[in-house]
């Protein structure tokens, strides 16, 4: 015999929509529930709560606020990830907008996990370092660079955070001497992490024809051309 | 392309080609070409086409100077950002070469 199929509609079936055919009392006598009860002793069955690991004691508090102090909820909403412009693919080359490199022609690699794109020239091009972008300040143009040789997995949104410089007590003498600072210089590792990926990336370029002098070159409006006609 | 026409009494002319419905037109909204084709007062849609493809309309149409243009203008449209840089390129090539000859047949006029 074939096992029973768990039923799919309710016992109590609707005379109109909201209102069922029997009275709660009588479900539950038709139910069984009470045939389960009987069997525990009178109770539902349920689970026991699990033992918490015993909290360590909590110091009182060195002082007290004299005004109340509201206490902020915490906020357990979570952004949705940034959805990814469908004209922009791995390998597109972007145009900037806005920012210090406004105009520059650019390759994408791949969007990071807070939404932002991760560019990068090449540098030896253009001048453009790996970076981050938001894509609202960008054209995605339908020249695409095959970028199957770059490896970008070790670039996250952590990559590009500062690092976090430790305050130093100055003495006196130091203090008049606040001007002279050490001149800030790239440190090595970045650089190496450029080349890494510019590296592959250049041969690619170079495999198509006037690639490269088109990376180097910017964008611009002139007379005539309407952006909102333009095809990229 | 503008299509055959036939002249009416009205300012109106009954116009149609192989991939329209048949219908009228201001004249206003339509000027003349040179080509000219051979048919019959109200002839059927095959007859029509057929005339057409034996006057060779379409290619006359494309070779013709506005013909050219509306191409020339449509294949414009279409090019994308890379496309247009490098017939940015090509014009400068151009210019380059056109130069280079004519600086040659300044010299050779001067000796």
């Amino acid at each position: 015999m074939a096992p029973k199929k768990p039923r799919t509609t309710s016992r109590n079936q609707d005379l109109i929509r909201g209102i069922g055919k029997f009275s709660r009392s009588k479900m539950y006598h038709k139910r069984g529930l009470w045939a389960i009860k009987e069997k525990n002793g009178g109770v539902f069955p349920r689970h026991e709560p699990k033992a918490k690991p015993e909290k360590p004691a909590e110091k009182p508090p060195k002082y007290y606020p004299a005004d109340d102090v509201k206490v902020s909820t915490r906020v357990h909403r979570k952004h949705k990830p940034t959805k990814l412009r469908a004209s922009i693919t791995p390998g597109t080359i972007l145009i900037l907008l806005a920012g210090r490199f406004m105009g520059k022609r650019v390759v994408f690699l791949k969007q990071l996990p807070s939404g932002l794109l991760l560019i990068t020239g090449p540098f030896k091009i253009n001048g453009v370092p790996l970076r981050r972008v938001n894509q609202t300040y960008v054209i995605g143009t339908s020249t695409k660079v095959d970028i199957s040789g770059v490896n970008v997995d070790k670039f996250t949104d952590k990559f590009f955070s500062k690092e976090k410089e430790r305050k130093k007590k100055k003495t006196e003498g130091e203090f008049f001497e606040a001007d002279k600072e050490e001149k800030k210089s790239l440190p090595q590792d970045r650089k190496d992490d450029q080349k890494a990926v510019d590296e592959p990336l250049l041969k690619a370029i170079d495999a198509v024809s006037d690639l490269r002098s088109y990376l180097g070159a910017r964008f611009s409006l002139k007379d005539g051309m309407k952006p909102h006609e333009l095809k990229f | 392309m503008l299509p055959p026409t036939v002249a009416c009494a009205t300012c109106t002319a009954l116009v149609d080609a192989p991939d329209m419905v048949r219908g009228q037109m201001n004249f206003k909204r339509l000027s003349l070409t040179d080509i000219k084709i051979d048919i019959p007062r109200i002839p059927k849609k095959s007859k029509l086409i057929a005339a057409m493809d034996a006057a060779d309309v379409k290619n006359k149409w494309e070779k013709s100077s506005w013909g050219r243009k509306l191409i020339v203008q449509k294949k414009r449209a279409e090019l994308n950002d890379f496309d247009r840089f490098k017939v940015m390129l090509a014009k400068i090539k151009r210019g380059h070469s056109i130069r280079r000859e004519l600086t040659k047949l300044k010299k050779s006029a001067s000796n």
